[in-house]
């Protein structure tokens, strides 16, 4: 975190944005001008500044792709202020346009009886791309995302993860300094999407491009981007980096193989310090063959690594063998469930 | 502007184009709608021909600017509210308005493609035209393809009032399905407009398409100059001012309404 730039690229503050539910035949007919409203956004802030990935967790519905609409001006909020790079993004949408680009998961918005060249080079001018500079940045787009080679073929030809990947490459071609990207990598297969977070990672910070995504992905979550944002029925729960919100839920934990006389001692130093729970994993079936057993140990401390590393040299000093030591991983799925929860019951992750 | 509302005609033109079949079926449509007319009006020109004395006494180029004129109105009119409506359902009008073209690009680039297909549609019906019999008064060309052009706009800006429509409430009602009809039974494409009873003719006068057709055919079958034809001319231009004006600020509003509703996307 020390080596981020601290300028904020985008500034989202205070942003409100509710829609009219739909009603029925006979709610009409009988109220004709009534409108209930469903709110979509509530009191939403965050901030990304220059070469972050931000990301932004939660479940459908959550308000991640209505957050990402409004900051790429295609709607209003009701309340609140969005920002980039300085402009305003309700009194100078024009000046926000030209710094912003978005793709959504969803999306059909290609040409599909085109190739990916002409459907690019129309995009192109539409940002503003130089006459001189479009050949230029189509290659550098379709290479970046593993689409140099299409030729002729329509776009309705591809795959779905092809035209995922062309709808990226649309939003990398006018290099924005705010990038939004809803799902990116969903249709993606495994080799091509971590191919394709490295290639965001290694372009997009060298750039100083500021990305908020919304993923599913956890390794986009606890990855690829420097901190996330839980959100939950339009409001945000909780933002840091996604290891510190699971620490904060669940600890630092390290998941041990070591011998039973080493989980003994695992627990005789609970609360003595580094050690702050030792747990027995639940084990469906037998046990794991040459008598190890496998416990989730709970530590302090800010420094995972060495808090690790503590955690073997207290083991292997006391004389017990540790077959492996290992951070516990947590799926995304439990951290939202938890925040979510933690919400809840009024607590504040 | 320029490059914008070239980017997309050409990617419309590309996408069309794609269709070869289609395309090649389109142009032969043109000579399969001329002929019949060639031998209806024919047929109907000892009757007609008292009532077009100052449109060239000649009806089957009467006739033929009719048909065409019809034809390009409905293009015209239907041009952007068509690609809106599929836009939206697409996706394609958010991603369009999510770049940094300008909102004026974007509402002439949307209609350009199918209007100048519509135009060059026209010119080939008009050739085929002469090459069945029809003549013309060379010299009025210039003057008559003005004429077209403030027919084409007129017609464009009050598809740009059905597209707001679309936009912020997913259909543009009857508007465009009564311009054609009102053009078509009251815009003197079949018949001049003076043969309609009298109570009905003071309803064309709402009607764009006559001040154009009447001056078109003036200029091109009769050998009328611009004096001769300025009353005519002074209406049309009167409507395409007024039309645009209203139905660009029409779609801006609406664009604005939906972006507050959020409903840019929703079809």
């Amino acid at each position: 975190m020390d080596t981020l730039p601290m300028r904020d690229l985008l500034v989202v503050e205070g942003v409100t944005k509710s829609f009219v539910k739909r009603r029925s035949w006979s709610e009409v007919v009988r109220r004709p001008f009534h409108a209930e409203h469903v709110a979509a956004l509530r009191e939403v802030s965050v901030s990304v500044r220059e070469g972050e990935f931000f990301g932004l967790l939660g479940a459908n519905g959550a308000g991640k792709t209505t957050l990402m609409k409004v900051i790429a001006t295609l709607m209003l909020p009701d309340a609140g202020r969005v920002s980039v790079d300085g402009a305003d993004a309700v009194r100078d949408p024009v000046a926000v346009r030209g710094s912003v680009a978005l793709s959504l998961a969803s999306e059909r918005g290609l040409y599909w009886r085109l190739n990916a060249r002409e459907n690019l080079r129309v995009f192109a001018v539409l940002s503003g791309v130089p006459d001189g500079e479009v050949s230029t940045r189509i290659e550098e787009a379709l290479g970046a995302v593993g689409l140099a080679d299409t030729g002729l073929r329509m776009v309705s030809e591809f795959s779905s993860g092809m035209v995922q990947r062309l709808l990226i490459a649309r939003a990398l071609l006018a290099r924005p300094r705010v990038l939004l990207l809803d799902e990116p990598t969903r249709s993606l297969d495994p080799i091509t999407a971590r191919d394709f977070r490295a290639f965001l990672r290694r372009e997009l910070t060298n750039r100083g491009c500021a990305v908020l995504l919304a993923t599913h992905n956890a390794d986009e979550a606890f990855d690829l981007c420097d901190r996330v944002a839980v959100l939950e029925r339009g409001r945000v729960l909780a933002t840091g980096r996604a290891h510190d919100l699971v620490a904060a839920i669940h600890g630092r934990r390290f998941a041990v193989e070591t011998t039973p006389e080493g989980e003994g001692f695992l627990l005789g130093l609970v609360g003595r310090g580094l050690v702050l729970a030792v747990a027995r994993r639940d084990l469906p079936g037998a046990p794991p063959p040459g008598g190890w057993t496998r416990v989730v140990v709970s530590v302090a401390g800010e420094d995972i690594a060495a808090a690790g590393a503590s955690l073997v040299a207290a083991l292997v000093g006391a004389g017990h063998a540790v077959a492996s030591c290992a951070p516990e991983g947590t799926s995304l799925a439990d951290l939202i469930q938890a925040v979510v929860a933690n919400a809840d019951a009024g607590v504040r992750t | 502007m320029r490059r914008t509302v070239w980017a997309l005609v050409r990617a419309s033109w590309l996408t069309a184009t794609s269709y070869r079949l289609q395309t090649v079926m389109t142009v032969l449509t043109l000579w399969v709608t001329v002929v019949p007319v060639y031998f209806l009006a024919t047929a109907l020109q000892p009757t007609m021909a008292a009532a077009i004395q100052d449109e060239g006494r000649s009806y089957f180029p009467f006739m033929l600017t009719g048909v065409i004129a019809i034809s390009l109105v409905s293009v015209c009119v239907t041009a952007v509210p068509s690609a809106v409506q599929s836009g939206i359902g697409s996706g394609f009008l958010e991603s369009l308005l999510a770049t940094r073209a300008p909102r004026s690009a974007l509402v002439v680039g949307l209609g350009a493609y199918p209007i100048a297909w519509g135009v060059l549609r026209a010119v080939l019906m008009l050739a085929a035209g002469v090459a069945l019999g029809a003549r013309w008064h060379l010299a009025g060309i210039p003057l008559a393809a003005a004429i077209a052009v403030l027919v084409v706009v007129v017609h464009w800006a009050i598809g740009l009032v059905a597209a707001a429509m679309i936009v912020a409430w997913r259909t543009a009602g009857p508007l465009t399905t009564a311009v054609v009809v009102a053009s078509t039974l009251l815009g003197g494409a079949y018949y001049p407009t003076q043969v309609i009873p009298s109570w009905i003719q003071r309803l064309s006068a709402i009607v764009p398409l006559q001040y154009g057709l009447r001056a078109f055919r003036q200029v091109l079958f009769g050998g009328a100059n611009l004096a001769d034809v300025s009353g005519d001319v002074g209406a049309l231009l009167a409507f395409a001012v007024a039309f645009t004006a209203i139905g660009y600020g029409a779609l801006l509003l609406s664009l604005q309404y939906a972006r507050r509703r959020g409903s840019l996307s929703h079809f």
